[in-house]
């Protein structure tokens, strides 16, 4: 056997290989005796059909091409192990020359781990930004604090205003006719929160309680019930109830009901440094982006295919699930967007290459950086991990697992690593503020490379 | 009677058996029912280009096959045809498989 290698692109390799032309004959004759055992030939037992005969049920060239495809599945395996090569995943091979008599000739391109050639990803000319906390946000934080805590008082001497919270009742009609899921007897809205077909709640402004409102209304053409969309409605409606939101105001007492705090001030203080502590876990997060954005651009990766094949495999199963929690189902996603499965994949692409770019330049950063995850943190977080699914004993069994455990060390040395960069700059910049430790980056689950 | 030679020869029998001998230059053929060894040696020389030494000729069984249905059982028999091996010369041979 002659096998010759040459580096392909996208990080595989071309092998070309050639098989002599007697171990063709050999295979010949296995698959003679194979395929006659497993097929009937009238006049003869299984097994002692001659080829001539064989080939005149299964049709010419079969038995040959039998032959051919076990051996050159045979020959890629040998040259897969003579030339010492590390395959990512079956190559493709392609046939060159398969003729009886002559050497089998045939190229195999095989996916091998890429080499990853590390650019500069220290040396960074950026800083940390760290979001300003000022009066403002606070107030805002503030505002939205008083919405929670306000209450709903009843309102009975003036006419329904935008903002208030009504309850009516509704009658709609077609054409003079009642229609299904139009009429209601106590029905509670917020006007101008936009719930209704648009036109319904601004025709209650002004009403007063008990007073009947009459109007017609347009169903927007997108509207989901496919009966109604783009058609028109008579609607009788009567406020019942009307209550305003009434925030409390913003003194020494509210802050004392929010918490235990002593006045306002205290609260505004505390808010305060809960918006820093965030404004620095922000920027921690943010610069680690750059630095890992920094890394990737000045580093020279050509990932494999299928590399990118199973990353484009990962994000649409984290799209099944996220669309699950949402409580939508993947046909009616992909009919909502008007895409095929094959249309989301393309889509998902340009990102999937990014992320693999990503995880293998950060695996490289932390060969290059020296970066080890100790035993006990694994185990810890397997432990974790098997507690959280201790409900389901396939997902429990499998974090426990050889390969989760290579995935979740993987995925654990990459943040580490970055986390050092962060750490090795802030020491090196003392006149920065410190950024506080953050625990768990949170790597999206089962994006290992 | 007088019968071409292809009429004669019906076909080939290819069997293991039959392969077999056809490496000992015995040929199996299936051939008219009122073929004569005579005719059967004359047909195969024109046929086939070849000299023959002998001929064996016999009538194979027709045996009985049984086969159930809602209504009963159907009995019936297989039907017997002549079969001759054809003995040819030393060194001489007949391509089975490039039709007849």
């Amino acid at each position: 056997m002659n096998v010759t290698t040459a580096p392909a692109p996208h990080s595989s390799v071309l092998l070309e290989v050639e098989v002599p032309a007697d171990r063709l004959d050999r295979e010949v004759a296995e698959s003679v005796r194979r395929l006659s055992r497993r097929t009937r030939v009238p006049g003869f037992r299984p097994g002692r059909a001659p080829r001539a005969m064989l080939e005149r049920v299964l049709g010419d060239g079969v038995v040959l091409d039998d032959a051919v495809e076990r051996l050159v599945e045979s020959a890629y395996r040998e040259a897969i192990i003579e030339t010492s090569t590390v395959p990512l995943a079956r190559g493709s091979i392609e046939v060159v020359q398969a003729e009886e008599g002559k050497p089998v000739r045939f190229k195999a391109t095989v996916p091998v781990p890429p080499e990853v050639e590390l650019g500069d990803y220290r040396d960074f000319r950026f800083a940390p930004e760290i979001d300003t906390v000022d009066a403002e946000k606070v107030d805002r934080v503030l505002e939205e604090l008083r919405d929670q805590q306000a209450r709903l008082d009843p309102v009975e001497d003036r006419p329904v205003r935008k903002g208030d919270y009504a309850i009516i009742s509704f009658v709609g009609t077609r054409d003079g006719v009642p229609f299904e899921g139009g009429s209601s007897e106590r029905a509670p809205l917020i006007i101008g929160d936009g719930r209704f077909v648009p036109g319904f709640e601004d025709a209650l402004i002004g009403a007063t309680i008990g007073e009947p409102r009459e109007f017609d209304v347009t169903f927007p053409a997108d509207y989901p019930e496919p009966e109604l969309a783009g058609q028109q409605a008579h609607f009788s409606a009567t406020v019942k109830e009307v209550r305003e939101k009434v925030a409390p105001d913003a003194d020494d007492e509210f802050a004392r009901s929010v918490g235990d705090y002593a006045d306002l001030a205290t609260l505004r203080a505390e808010i305060g440094r809960r918006l820093e502590r965030n404004a620095l876990d922000r920027a921690r997060h943010r610069f680690a982006d750059r630095i890992i954005e920094y890394a990737v651009a000045n580093a020279t990766v050509d990932p494999p295919e299928v590399l990118v094949d199973e990353e484009v495999e990962v994000m649409h199963d984290e799209l099944k699930s996220a669309l699950a929690r949402q409580g939508i189902s993947e046909e009616a996603y992909l009919s909502a967007t008007g895409k095929a499965d094959e249309a989301l994949h393309a889509e998902m692409r340009p990102d999937a290459e990014r992320r693999v770019k990503t995880l293998l330049v950060l695996s490289r950063v932390a060969d290059a950086e020296g970066v080890d995850v100790p035993a006990e943190r694994i185990e810890a977080e397997v432990a974790e991990a098997r507690e959280r699914y201790a409900a389901n004993p396939r997902l429990a069994e499998y974090v426990g697992s050889e390969r989760a455990r290579a995935s979740l060390r993987s995925s654990i040395r990459r943040s580490l690593v970055v986390e050092k960069l962060i750490d090795e700059w802030l020491a090196a910049h003392p006149e920065h503020p410190a950024l506080p430790h953050v625990e768990d980056p949170g790597e999206a689950p089962g994006s290992e490379a | 009677m007088t019968l071409t030679a292809h009429e004669v020869i019906v076909r080939p029998v290819i069997s293991e058996k039959s392969m077999d001998e056809a490496g000992r230059g015995k040929y199996t053929f299936r051939v008219h029912e009122d073929a004569s060894k005579i005719q059967i040696a004359a047909a195969v020389e024109e046929l086939f280009k070849v000299h023959v030494t002998g001929v064996n000729v016999l009538w194979t069984k027709a045996r009985e096959k049984r086969r159930s249905t809602k209504r009963g059982r159907i009995v019936g028999y297989t039907t017997p045809w002549r079969k001759a091996v054809v003995t040819v010369a030393p060194g001489q041979k007949i391509e089975f498989f490039e039709g007849v």
